[in-house]
């Protein structure tokens, strides 16, 4: 349950945030993650509920953005979108690929923010 | 960090673009490099529980101890010392983080420990190796960097040769696989190639170690790897 962690990090982020850019209510909080991430949607929707409460985000939604894994294939000189992992090679020609190009984001892309409260 | 996109009816958009383990991420950049000037090398050793993480460990600090060579170990668990315990029976200085519930260690909990042990005497960069045996878990600790200079994932023979295609972030991250218990390897009717081929699935080329820590069987080539 790591996403309790990551949540109570997205609170913080989007408190301080909201605070250099003046307060307000935040609505929405929009993040992208990665396939690769390990981080279980639902546990995280659920662990933000959690860690929102009092705080400047607590009628805030989530909006999450999935990546897929992209690699770059050696052999086709390409990058690759996989379908599903495992495995990690190219579905063009099956060449095996570690070189990760996108997949692995956990990032906190925007917050949606209401200049008075709700 | 932030930049205010649109002003005016409606919602403001905060433009962040941060990563959210970005903390974590800059302390362990600051602890890697720390290490590093100070010659210490760290061994990350993630697994599921009960894969023979604290057995490999004990074997390992114990010859390298024995051998004279500066090394040290942290351990991570929920509840219990009983780890760090098991771990000092090699000789070498050892010690505990209790997470109380929590499912992976974070840079700045390694940063305490190492503080704390900095108190009591021990000089972090006098060590030659620093190990870290998180917590077993083979999820939560992918994203967690703790400024380690080697990520080695283990798994054992008893354990089911498709764990890496079952856990492909985790095994992903790994600097190093270690498959772990391979004097079992008979009795459990393990599949060798299957293993491996499911690591090269989801690692291409990772550098691939089998041990036992009861019989000894490739801890030349595992200790040659991490001291």
């Amino acid at each position: 349950m790591h996403e309790l962690s990551i949540a109570m990090r997205i609170v913080e982020m989007v408190e301080a945030e909201v605070a250099a850019a003046g307060g307000g209510t935040v609505q929405c909080v929009q993040l992208r993650i990665g396939e690769l991430a390990g981080v279980h949607e639902a546990a995280l929707r659920f662990a933000f509920e959690q860690a929102r409460e009092g705080t400047v985000a607590s009628a805030a939604d989530l909006s999450i953005v999935h990546l897929p894994v992209v690699v770059f294939c050696q052999r086709c000189q390409q990058p690759r979108e996989l379908p599903r992992i495992p495995p990690l090679a190219c579905p063009e020609c099956g060449q095996p690929s570690g070189e990760i190009r996108q997949g692995e984001e956990l990032e906190l892309e925007s917050i949606e923010l209401l200049e008075r409260a709700l | 960090m932030s930049s205010a996109a649109s002003v005016g009816e409606g919602p403001r958009i905060l433009e962040v673009r941060t990563k959210i383990l970005k903390k974590n991420d800059e302390l362990a950049r600051e602890m890697r490099t720390n290490f590093a000037a100070a010659g210490v090398r760290v061994v990350n050793l993630v697994s599921s529980p009960g894969s023979g993480k604290t057995r490999l460990l004990t074997e390992t600090l114990r010859r390298l101890h024995e051998m004279g060579r500066a090394v040290a170990a942290i351990v991570g668990d929920l509840e219990t010392d009983n780890d760090a315990r098991r771990l000092a029976t090699s000789g070498a200085p050892v010690r505990q983080i209790m997470t109380h519930g929590l499912c992976h260690l974070e840079a700045e909990m390694i940063q305490d420990a190492l503080a704390a042990w900095g108190a009591d005497g021990l000089a972090v960069a006098s060590l030659e190796t620093l190990f870290i045996e998180n917590v077993g878990n083979l999820v939560c600790p992918t994203s967690w960097d703790l400024g380690e200079s080697l990520r080695v994932v283990l798994m054992s023979v008893t354990e089911g040769e498709d764990k890496p295609l079952k856990y492909p972030g985790l095994f992903n991250t790994a600097d190093c696989v270690v498959i772990t218990k391979c004097d079992l390897a008979e009795a459990c009717g393990f599949d060798r190639a299957a293993a491996v081929d499911a690591i090269q699935q989801v690692r291409p080329g990772v550098r691939l170690l089998e041990t036992s820590a009861v019989t000894g069987a490739g801890l030349e080539a595992w200790l040659a790897a991490v001291s």
